[in-house]
């Protein structure tokens, strides 16, 4: 009886469990769509004498919108250098950024940024990219980017280093093709021999 | 006669034509013994060398087939066992150069038959020096990219040039000199199997002894023996700039390059006398490969090692001085630590003793300098693991965060395999050239002993 009482009960649940299971995606499916909204940022760069800052706007349907954490990055040879803490937006939608004094950018002062809101509830994830000549020119060697050098790329060695390379190898393997030659010098001197001797018997 | 052998060419001058035919035809016979016969031993000990060499070539098709982490190398000591290898390699290739063309050019004639040992040896060593520089590459595949995208700027490349180079020149100096010996061959053993006498024939090139052809040999011989003393000396200087350009504690020294040269002209010295006395014993040779070369390389091995003693004092008392930061752990790590017992022992049985025990002329009798000489190869083959690996345990930012496996290294079976190989490589080289030719120079022989170049071809019935 017990046994029946719940082979019962089990047939009954797994069908409610269905129908529970695909209302929940339905009405998932339906509140993630009416909260997501689509949000944008706006970059401002702001700079006086002592200080940069970076202005994010955040905008949703021309709304600013308060709340979201904005997240400042700076591109870097091989990853995202994360600048200061995430700032949330006030009331105007509106964060700003302390931005370094001494971040290096490339040869003309330039750094690539990254701003970033991410994986807020309402919003998303949202990204844009800006660039600003807010970097210090790099100092000594990397302000020679480009010419010869030790460090640089094969291309550009230093000529010095090339010629006397290129010379000692040209000198040494020179010498190689020489000793080589008189092999076969010797060769042909053997053999020269070699006949006059036959002839003469 | 054959007293006058090894006596040099005042001794000699007083024989007669007949008497002078007589010592060519015994000096040649001596020396082609081994070619015509190879006894039970020969072949054991030939089958012995080549069981380790096989037994190195699965190890490396291991380590090909699951990559390097088969061995003890990881992120701190990626440079071990092999690249201490490659060093001694490249060590005891330098002999080449300095028995055969510094003693040359300097007009000492002792040196002699003792020559194509030196050579040989420095062709064998140079051979397995580039070869184990590939098996230390993760990806030997790659190899052709060090000659496409190398940089000039790079030690490394500079390395590849000198060990491709001087392994050419290397063997241009052990071939050309050996013509003669060629011809003998070719002329002498005609009872060998049709193969080997083509093979003599080709590598004979048509010697038949000519003025002329002696004349371009004898040119030839002496534009090498210019060319390859700055050669041999840049093949172990720029391996020593390996290490010095990187900056490392125990590394970052100006000593480096005389360092390096001064210990593989001891190493390669040592190796020489280790091997006169096995082919003097084996083939034979004992009137050729005097008591008088073994007390003269006797001498040349004390030299050497109060020159590298002298180095290594430069290279390691001026640091203990000052005892700085990572440098000071280092060494202390060498002197009292981890690596103390086994750097202690190069220092005293590689270096103080043999300077000390060879400086009776007791000691340089053949027994006992070989026994000298071998305490030395193997103090020299150490040397080179703990110029390595201590340093590659030490770098100047501390190892933190790291699995503690990874603070220490010891060389897989695998490596001890590759590395066995290779050295028994070097040997079976040796060995199965002395079997197909000349392991003593004759005309160089001879001709110490006044004995003219254009007899020497002179048919001996």
């Amino acid at each position: 009886m017990v046994y029946n009482t719940r082979n019962n009960t089990s047939g009954i649940s797994l069908k409610r469990i269905i129908l529970l299971l695909v209302l929940s995606c339905l009405s998932v499916a339906n509140g993630w769509a009416q909260d997501t909204k689509t949000a944008t940022i706006s970059l401002s760069y702001l700079q006086t004498d002592s200080t940069k800052t970076l202005k994010a706007t955040v905008l949703s349907d021309n709304k600013p919108v308060k709340g979201p954490e904005i997240h400042l990055y700076v591109k870097r040879m091989f990853g995202m250098l994360p600048v200061g803490k995430a700032v949330a937006t006030d009331t105007l939608g509106e964060a700003l950024i302390n931005f370094p004094m001494d971040l290096p950018g490339d040869k003309d002062g330039i750094i690539n940024m990254v701003v970033k809101i991410e994986k807020d509830e309402i919003y998303g994830s949202v990204e844009v990219e800006g660039s600003a000549k807010w970097g210090s020119k790099p100092k000594g060697e990397l302000s020679e980017w480009g010419a010869r050098s030790l460090s640089a790329s094969r291309e550009k060695a230093p000529m010095t280093l090339v010629v006397v390379s290129i010379g000692l190898i040209i000198g040494v393997w020179g010498t190689v093709l020489w000793l080589i030659f008189q092999l076969f010098r010797i060769k042909k001197a053997g053999k020269q021999i070699k006949k006059a001797t036959e002839a003469a018997i | 006669m054959s007293q006058h052998a090894h006596l040099g060419a005042d001794n000699i001058a007083h024989l007669t034509d007949e008497e002078k035919r007589e010592h060519r035809k015994e000096i040649r016979e001596v020396v082609l013994r081994p070619l015509r016969h190879t006894g039970w031993a020969g072949w054991l000990w030939i089958g012995f060398l080549s069981v380790i060499f096989l037994i190195g070539c699965y190890a490396y098709y291991l380590q090909l087939k699951n990559g390097l982490k088969v061995t003890g190398m990881r992120d701190y000591a990626s440079w071990g066992l092999y690249i201490s290898n490659f060093i001694f390699f490249v060590a005891i290739s330098l002999v080449g150069a300095l028995i055969s063309s510094v003693l040359r050019l300097t007009s000492f004639d002792w040196y002699r038959p003792i020559t194509r040992i030196a050579e040989i040896i420095a062709v064998s060593g140079v051979l397995f020096a580039g070869l184990i520089i590939i098996v230390d590459m993760g990806r030997p595949d790659r190899v052709l990219n060090l000659f496409i995208h190398g940089r000039i700027q790079s030690p490394i490349v500079w390395d590849v040039i000198i060990v491709s180079t001087y392994l050419t020149m290397s063997v241009l100096f052990l071939y050309i000199p050996l013509l003669p010996g060629i011809a003998l061959c070719r002329d002498q053993l005609t009872e060998k199997p049709k193969w080997q006498r083509w093979m003599y024939k080709v590598l004979a090139l048509n010697w038949n002894g000519s003025h002329k052809q002696w004349s371009m040999m004898k040119k030839s011989i002496a534009v090498i023996c210019v060319l390859i003393i700055p050669l041999a000396i840049s093949i172990h200087t720029v391996t020593a700039w390996l290490f010095a350009t990187t900056l490392r504690p125990g590394w970052d020294s100006t000593n480096f390059g005389p360092y390096f040269v001064a210990g593989a002209f001891q190493a390669g010295t040592a190796c020489v006398i280790i091997a006169m006395f096995a082919f003097r014993k084996v083939y034979g040779l004992q009137k050729y490969l005097t008591e008088v070369h073994f007390n003269q390389m006797g001498k040349l091995l004390v030299f050497l090692c109060l020159i590298y003693a002298y180095f290594n004092l430069n290279e390691y008392l001026v640091p203990a001085y000052k005892m700085r930061g990572a440098e000071g752990k280092l060494l202390n790590d060498l002197f009292t630590g981890h690596f103390a017992p086994l750097y202690w022992s190069v220092q005293i049985f590689g270096m103080a003793l043999p300077a000390l025990l060879l400086l009776w002329k007791r000691a340089r009798k053949p027994l006992p300098i070989a026994i000298i000489a071998v305490f030395v190869v193997v103090a020299a083959w150490f040397k080179r693991y703990l110029i390595v690996t201590p340093i590659m345990l030490h770098p100047y930012t501390p190892i933190q965060g790291v699995p503690q496996a990874w603070t220490i290294y010891f060389p897989t079976w695998i490596e001890i395999a590759i590395v066995s190989a290779s050295l028994a490589g070097v040997m079976l080289i040796i060995t199965v050239f002395s079997k197909f030719f000349p392991i003593i120079s004759i005309w160089e022989t001879l001709e110490n002993e006044g004995i003219e170049l254009e007899e020497m071809d002179n048919p001996v019935k």
